[in-house]
């Protein structure tokens, strides 16, 4: 068997279930909604009207606006924690006794549910997007720094003799040494990050928010329209599927040379 | 297996002698850390003082000590703390009740895992907090309702962490079940249960501080009773000391719940070799 019938083969393997499951909630759902006198069937629309909300929001753009607003947020949020948190995690992975010093700080900090940093954090400076975006850098950062760390303190002690015999400067040890070698752990430190960024964004919006995907799925609630509202819990998961698996790629890419070292 | 594995270290118990740095010894540690410490509480004091920040969300130190303090002795603190807490266990206990069945026999059964891998990764990736407000419309904002949101949060731990262990069974210990023969029974309890057990605890283990986590954002977001909500209160009552306070506590109920856990593994797993692995899924 080649690689490309092979590839078709483990696809469908994968997709049949996924596939059948959609089908029979689509029949299913119609069939349970038109017969069922349940007195909650506002709130459990069959699969054909939360499709129809979406085209319809989809076409009228106000969809759009809040996906737009909610990718702007993590995306800023999320390279704000990427830079502190390597930046300081360098710096306290290259010394022996910052790491031993501010362990249980940092234990610590992990520890604080960061959601509950979003109501202190939009009471005070309110409920624009400028203060969304700290409260998800903030959260963001903890585990890109300890897994800076962890990488960093994991280098072959070899390793930094070699540069130290090559008399690297420090600018080139750093930045073609250090991090690099430190990469794949930081690179699962930001893949740990994304997740949390998106439930960052989603609490945000849903507490206090003029815009964005957890703000449209929170009004609409409160408008008891209950399509619209599974229909953009539906699309924030989604988002949240297709964003881990668009950073694996990006891991993919910018591991290549660890990957194929290994094998 | 275990005989081809290296010996586990035996770890030193490390004599400080003259070459011994500062930081290695009990002391210079000790020092270093409420150093780090009390800087940490100047700077923030000063940051305070000089209203550097709005006062709204950096109250003094002080102000946040005594309110931390203040706390202890309040009846109605350690009520939504026992009911965060017992939130997040009973969903959690849920979790562990549907989770570790369901992962032993996904595990065991490979075309099934692979059909069901998509809704595996997305479930794993879905911001559980979104479905927040269809629950709320179909259950009500109540304590059952969390538990639901909760569990649905942390099953996937749970849950992959079961797959991934009962997957990494030795196929020689596999074959060696069949050709004696073993009852299903037997297999399932006494070869199948404990090879995956690190790898579960593992997932529970995290699962544990997520329980917290998604408990305190739901009392946050459906004012449920609990330390969620208690500091969405006391935020807009416009006491950012309480509300670092309430903080503070979550955190270390959460590093408590993290050390309780981390406790039970390594006395409940004895005879895991931990370091072949570190019982975590790649």
């Amino acid at each position: 068997m080649n690689g490309a019938a092979r590839g078709l083969k483990s696809l469908a393997e994968q997709a049949w279930l996924p596939i059948v499951l959609v089908i029979v909630w689509w029949f299913a759902s119609d069939w349970w909604w038109s017969t069922t006198t349940d007195s909650k069937k506002a709130f459990l629309p069959p699969l054909s009207r939360i499709w129809d909300a979406f085209i319809e929001e989809a076409q009228s753009g106000d969809l759009g606006v809040n996906f737009v607003a909610s990718m702007r947020n993590i995306a800023l949020g999320l390279l704000v924690g990427v830079v502190v948190g390597i930046a300081i995690g360098t710096v306290v992975g290259r010394s022996r006794a910052a790491r031993a010093i501010l362990n249980p700080y940092l234990q610590f900090a992990r520890s604080v549910p960061q959601v509950a940093l979003v109501p202190i954090i939009i009471g005070a400076f309110g409920i624009t997007w400028v203060p969304k975006i700290w409260a998800i850098a903030i959260a963001c950062i903890w585990p890109i720094l300890l897994n800076t760390v962890d990488g960093i303190r994991a280098i072959d002690p070899a390793v930094r003799d070699m540069t130290k015999a090559y008399r690297l400067t420090s600018g080139h040890e750093l930045f073609r040494v250090v991090l690099p070698a430190a990469l794949p752990q930081i690179m699962a430190g930001i893949r740990v990050s994304l997740g949390v960024a998106v439930v960052v964004m989603v609490v945000s919006e849903i507490y206090g928010s003029t815009e964005g995907l957890g703000y449209f799925i929170n009004y609409e609630k409160g408008l008891y329209r209950g399509p619209e509202t599974w229909m953009a819990t539906v699309l924030v998961g989604l988002i949240g599927y297709g964003l881990s698996l668009a950073f694996l790629v990006v891991e993919k890419f910018t591991l290549r040379w660890y990957h194929e070292s290994a094998k | 297996m275990a005989i081809l594995s290296a010996p586990p270290a035996t770890r030193a118990v490390p004599v400080p002698g003259p070459d011994t740095p500062w930081y290695r010894r009990r002391l210079g540690l000790l020092v270093g850390r409420l150093v780090v410490g009390v800087a940490i509480v100047l700077v923030w004091w000063l940051a305070a003082a000089l209203d550097w920040l709005p006062d709204t969300l950096l109250p003094s130190p002080l102000a946040v000590l005594l309110a931390f303090v203040a706390l202890i002795g309040e009846g109605a603190f350690w009520l939504s703390f026992l009911r965060t807490l017992g939130n997040g266990m009973a969903a959690l206990g849920l979790a562990i009740v549907v989770g570790i069945p369901l992962g032993l026999v996904l595990g065991l059964l490979p075309p099934v895992e692979r059909a069901t891998r998509f809704l595996l990764d997305l479930g794993r990736s879905f911001p559980v907090i979104a479905l927040l407000p269809v629950m709320i419309l179909l259950l009500g904002a109540n304590g059952q309702m969390e538990i639901v949101v909760v569990f649905l949060g942390v099953l996937w731990p749970v849950l992959l962490q079961t797959i991934y262990g009962s997957r990494r069974l030795d196929p020689v210990v596999r074959d060696t079940t069949r050709a004696y023969r073993f009852t299903l029974w037997i297999r399932f309890a006494k070869v199948l249960l404990p090879a995956a057990a690190p790898f579960t605890m593992t997932g529970i283990r995290v699962a544990g501080s997520v329980s917290i986590l998604v408990a305190m954002a739901v009392e946050l977001l459906a004012w449920t009773p609990g330390l969620g909500s208690d500091l969405g209160h006391a935020q807009i009552d416009e006491r950012p000391d309480y509300a670092l306070a309430y903080l503070f506590w979550a955190g270390f109920l959460g590093i408590g719940i993290n050390y309780l856990f981390q406790f039970i593994e390594d006395r409940a797993l004895i005879w895991n070799a931990r370091g072949d692995q570190g019982g975590m899924a790649r």
